[in-house]
């Protein structure tokens, strides 16, 4: 579709995405109550608690801690976390000598942190390049470890609450 | 080539706004956008790199001014269109026939 040539009459946004799914479901490409269930699951099912839940249990489980530092992946599955965009999971840990920086996407990654609101703010996207010399980045650890799309990488925050750096993120897109 | 979506080290777009950290869907169409998305790519409509990069083949301007789920939407209708899964004549009549039902049922 041409978006330069402006042969559409203007649209509301929802109307736009109301043809969008009316049409894909009339050529079957996706299933009547589809979207219902998807929107659903990524609004009621999906969230940040699920990543808190694993945080506060690694503040009081050092050996489960461990295991998530060593290999997040197969830890984050003890807690039935995991699947899609879970599928390679790096976590890091900020001490008061390193602070990890998360190349943070603009896609919203509900999987175990929704990325907040201000991580979709396009101006957010270029904020952790500006400073590189500063900080470790996750984004050669993580190459490091796994090349793939779909690898994340999450940073627990430290129990002092010294800062609110949970986020989950995709280190390796841009 | 860089594109627009390509913002890394550009300076100068002022603070962040921290306080909107409500992971939530704001709007129905923004839930609606992002599960035909994830849908057709489950389905094999596109990949996610076409994905990606139709969005970064917006106008400048546009993608600057518009949000994020709305670079969602543009690139939905721009491959979705382009691969043939139906066609921007179909497309505009979907909306017209939506927008005098939507209209019917106004109070």
């Amino acid at each position: 579709m041409r978006h330069d040539d402006h042969t559409m009459p203007p649209s509301t946004l929802a109307l736009r995405i109301k043809a969008i799914e009316t049409l894909m479901v009339e050529k079957g490409k996706i299933d009547p109550g589809a979207v219902t269930e998807i929107v659903d699951i990524f609004q009621n099912k999906l969230g940040p608690r699920i990543g808190a839940g694993v945080v506060a249990r690694a503040w009081s489980d050092p050996a489960f801690k461990a295991r998530l530092l060593d290999d997040g992946t197969k830890a984050l599955k003890e807690m039935g976390v995991g699947g899609l965009q879970g599928e390679a999971m790096i976590i890091l840990e900020n001490t008061p000598e390193v602070h990890n920086v998360c190349r943070r996407h603009g896609t919203n990654l509900h999987l175990i942190a929704a990325a907040s609101s201000a991580s979709r703010d396009q101006y957010l996207r270029n904020s952790n390049w500006i400073f590189p010399g500063t900080a470790r980045c996750v984004f050669s650890i993580a190459m490091r470890k796994s090349a793939t799309w779909f690898c994340r990488s999450a940073l627990p925050v430290r129990r002092d609450g010294a800062r609110k750096n949970w986020q989950l993120s995709s280190p390796v897109t841009p | 080539m860089r594109s627009i979506a390509d913002m890394g080290g550009i300076q100068g777009f002022g603070p962040v706004n921290r306080a909107d950290d409500d992971t939530r869907f704001k709007r129905e169409w923004e839930a609606k956008t992002f599960a035909v998305n994830v849908l057709s790519l489950a389905a094999g409509c596109f990949n996610i790199d076409e994905s990606r990069y139709s969005m970064e083949r917006m106008p400048p301007a546009d993608y600057l001014t518009t949000s994020y789920f709305e670079h969602w939407l543009y690139s939905l209708e721009d491959l979705l269109i382009s691969k043939g899964f139906f066609t921007q004549r179909e497309y505009e009549a979907q909306i017209a026939e939506l927008a005098v039902t939507e209209a019917g049922h106004a109070p």
